[in-house]
């Protein structure tokens, strides 16, 4: 097990290097110029360069063009940016292999850590709401619709996961903020009504129950119950949202280190993170459901039954643990790509997160420095989940523990 | 490589001590019938002769008039198409038949595993007096896997591959005998030491990918015997398995059927597995059972025309080499769309005008009443003979099937266009460990 986390964990290491070499080497061919944008539009004369051109060509030349000539070469010098590419990169490289990321080119009173350090934990938290909320949401569906295979609710969450699939994330954003912040009765309203037809079809269905007992004249049983507590329990529900419905804010963000709370950062933190998280939930359900369907058809899924176990055994015990293995490897590619994706995300709802972060104060800006930190940063997060999954892969299923016995 | 499979099939039924190895002669009638008496009456004396009778009241199960249909796209599959049989404590019955032949589906019908396009379902299963159908609540939540329990045909893929082998024996007597956790290993080690596992505690915590095919089946009838059930339905247990394994499997279940004297129902497509094991043969095919008989009886003089062709595609030792197989001509049914009469009648060497147009019901030998059979012209008697030379005389059944191109005494011909149905010339239509695998798709495909 040690040895299996290790030999991942070295394989991070030319993972990374290629990565960031490649990405050192895109900022060097990309357009622009850092130090341009370090001096900014007009950069004032420092008093000592402009004593030295005075000396040199006299009072009565003009000299604001020598001098914002005179200050880019001094920008460019002290920056390095003159240096052939592998020596800044070598440079680099060593200060980040020491932990040292550098200072942020256009903004030098900061350093590029602290930039990561404050908005990396933004975008971590929305990748672990929003992919916690999809496998949350998507196993009971994919079980279900699995199970029901060929029904209404399959083929419903079959039709809608596809035209969520084809909607834009930008523009799931923009209907979550109309429909949550704009329209929020409507919403309501529409929850309450298919919570009571729930309700109403629940308790229909255990009234028939109960009446079918009564005729066969054997005893009343559980089932009805369950339905009954279900049924409270939606209905619960329901009502409390339509009566609390919570109000949800158009845009920013509050840390729940924040003075306001973690609730407020939860409201803060939903909207967003449903965004990530509907796409996901569609692509998680559709898996989910034709690994289970396969799962069901295997020949020990015929012994269990014939073993005479509840469905919901063989579901739960059975198949859903062999069905996992590609949604597991999925959620781990969709992880990596709610750390190093949410930009659009991030701009929709004016969070400060690290993809805004990177692309509008790094690439943007040219400031080179800041794209690699955070390149690096979610380079390691991704390989990092990959081994996460490596290592749910050698639990779940123990015909990949080669070697070790 | 099926016919190789064959010859160790027949070498398995020939090494079985009570057998001679002279028992497939020409004709069948003589010597067959004594080595199978002395070899049957060894292992009948376990269980009662009386259990032949169809009607015994004692019976622990009595499947009346089953019929198993599935609704599919070409139309309905009649894959069970009114079976009766009933099996007494302690014996076995072999269900014989080409794949196809419903004979799977007859069982998971009783077993109450059917997928779920099943179209209509009817009949009675009576189980120990109680009819299966009227079982309600925990009765029925603890009966399947309990009473009656099942192995099915790859012991691979039976089991579930995440689970290790411990857990999954002790999980049936925790959800069912509501075992503690002790108590149930307890039992599993017991239960693995009972179907002869060596190293019985290691293998508790191994995988089943870790263990071979004959392990996993022995495992499985571990499973299924850890409730100790009154009946213990095998479907075609050995046929994924090795031929050396088969025969320990095979006498492994013969050995625990007595130990804990259950009543076995043994499916299978290999006449040769079940000649020394079942107390009683049914015969299966499209749907229906056609001939059904101790297997003494059976053996001893075949009255439907589809028993004598399945029996006489078996290679036989005694043959030369290059020897054709006489494989049944023409192609299984098509299960969606069954002949009016008799379904076997376009393949059959005896088939008359009637047997078009009149389904032949499965009726009680006038002689012996332990048989019975569905056929109008049964071979070895007068009115088979006279059935089949009329059709000899004529070239051609009354279905058309051409006569000459294999006479009676045609077993050593050689040469290419023999066989109706051209399956003479298809490597997998020759009956080794199987007598057809034919129609696979038709029942199997539809398990879904």
């Amino acid at each position: 097990m040690t040895r299996l986390v290790t030999l991942k964990l070295i394989r991070l290491v030319p993972v990374m290097f290629l990565v960031s070499v490649l990405t050192f080497s895109l900022l060097e061919v990309a357009p622009g110029d850092p130090a341009l944008t370090i001096m900014g539009d007009n950069p004032p004369c420092p008093s000592l360069i402009e004593q030295e051109l005075v000396a040199e060509y006299g009072e009565e030349t003009d000299i604001s063009l020598l001098c914002t000539q005179a200050v880019y070469q001094s920008v460019r010098e002290r920056f390095n940016l003159d240096d052939p590419i592998w020596e800044r990169y070598l440079i680099w490289l060593g200060n980040a292999v020491t932990g040292d990321l550098g200072i942020r080119l256009t903004n030098q009173s900061f350093t590029v850590l602290e930039g990561i350090q404050q908005t990396f934990p933004v975008t971590l938290q929305i990748a672990i709401f929003s992919m916690g909320l999809a496998l949350l949401v998507s196993i009971p569906m994919g079980v279900w619709a699995a199970f029901h295979q060929g029904k209404g609710f399959d083929r419903l969450s079959g039709g809608s996961s596809f035209a969520i699939i084809s909607i834009p994330s930008f523009l799931i954003g923009l209907l979550l903020i109309f429909f949550f912040v704009w329209r929020p009765w409507m919403l309501r309203n529409v929850v309450l009504i298919f919570a009571m037809i729930w309700v109403a079809w629940l308790l229909w269905s255990a009234l028939k129950r109960i009446v079918s007992r009564m005729v066969s004249g054997s005893e009343a049983g559980a089932h009805a119950t369950t339905d009954f507590v279900l049924a409270a329990t939606v209905a619960l529900v329901a009502l409390g949202l339509f009566f609390w419905w919570p109000d949800f804010p158009r845009q920013g963000f509050s840390r729940w280190t924040s003075d306001e709370g973690i609730l407020e950062n939860f409201r803060t933190a939903f909207l967003p993170a449903l965004t990530v998280a509907l796409t996901e939930i569609a692509v998680f359900t559709r898996l989910l459901r034709s690994d289970i369907i396969a799962t069901l058809q295997e020949d020990f899924i015929l012994s269990a039954r014939a073993r005479g176990f509840s469905n919901r055994r063989i579901m739960f015990r059975h198949a859903l643990r062999p069905s996992s293995f590609s949604l597991i490897t999925l959620a781990g590619v969709a992880f990596g790509r709610a750390l190093g994706g949410t930009v659009i995300v991030e701009t929709i709802f004016r969070l400060p997160g690290m993809g805004r972060f990177i692309v509008d104060q790094g690439v943007r800006l040219n400031d080179y420095t800041v794209v690699m930190g955070g390149v690096l940063v979610l380079t390691t997060a991704v390989v990092l989940l990959n081994t996460g999954v490596d290592i749910a892969y050698y639990y779940l299923d123990p015909r990949i523990r080669r070697g070790r016995r | 490589m099926r016919i190789k499979k064959a010859r160790q099939a027949i070498e398995n039924f020939s090494t079985n001590p009570s057998v001679s190895t002279t028992i497939y002669p020409m004709t069948l009638t003589t010597s067959l019938d004594a080595a199978l008496t002395s070899d049957t009456s060894n292992n009948i004396s376990t269980s009662d002769m009386s259990s032949f009778a169809s009607s015994s009241s004692s019976a622990l199960l009595k499947v009346s008039d089953l019929h198993t249909h599935f609704a599919t796209d070409r139309g309905e599959l009649r894959a069970v198409d009114g079976v009766s049989f009933s099996l007494d404590h302690g014996s076995t019955i072999g269900i014989v038949g080409e794949s196809g032949s419903g004979k799977s589906v007859t069982v998971r019908s009783i077993m109450n595993i059917l997928p779920r396009n099943v179209g209509l379902q009817a009949g009675e299963v009576i189980f120990e007096g109680e009819n299966i159908q009227d079982l309600t609540g925990p009765e029925a939540k603890h009966f399947w896997g309990v009473k009656m329990s099942m192995i099915f045909q790859d012991p691979m893929t039976s089991l579930n591959p995440v689970v290790k082998v411990g857990r999954q024996i002790t999980e049936s007597l925790r959800y069912h005998l509501k075992m503690s956790r002790p108590e149930a290993s307890a039992r599993a080690l017991e239960l693995l030491e009972l179907v002869g596992i060596p190293e019985a505690r290691r293998r508790l915590s191994e995988y089943p990918h870790q263990l071979s095919g004959g392990m996993c089946q022995r495992i499985t009838i571990a499973i299924a015997l850890s409730c100790q059930p009154k009946l213990l339905i095998a479907d075609e247990p050995t046929t994924a398995l090795d031929v050396t394994v088969q025969k320990q499997i095979l006498d492994l279940l013969d050995r625990l059927q007595i130990d804990q004297k259950m009543a076995m129902i043994l499916i299978t497509h290999d006449l040769g597995v079940v000649a020394g094991r079942a107390d009683e043969i049914a015969v299966m095919y499209a749907g229906r059972i056609v001939e059904k008989a101790a297997t003494t009886d059976l053996f001893a003089s075949m009255r439907h025309p589809y028993t004598q062709a399945l029996f006489e595609s078996i290679p036989k030792i005694e043959h030369r080499s290059h020897t054709r197989l006489r494989a049944i001509s023409g192609q299984p049914p098509d299960m969606t769309n069954l002949p009016t009469g008799c379904s076997f009648s376009p393949r059959c060497r005896y088939a008359q005008e009637r047997c078009l147009t009149e389904k032949p019901p499965l009726e009680a030998d006038p002689v012996n009443t332990n048989r019975s059979y569905a056929c109008f012209y049964p071979v070895n008697t007068p009115a088979g003979e006279e059935a089949l030379s009329v059709n000899i005389k004529h070239g051609k059944s009354a279905a058309g099937l051409d006569m000459s191109r294999e006479g009676l005494e045609g077993v050593s011909l050689s040469g290419d266009g023999i066989g109706g149905g051209g399956l003479i010339d298809d490597g997998d239509g020759i009956g080794g460990g199987g007598l057809g695998e034919m129609a696979d798709e038709d029942l199997e495909g539809m398990d879904g």
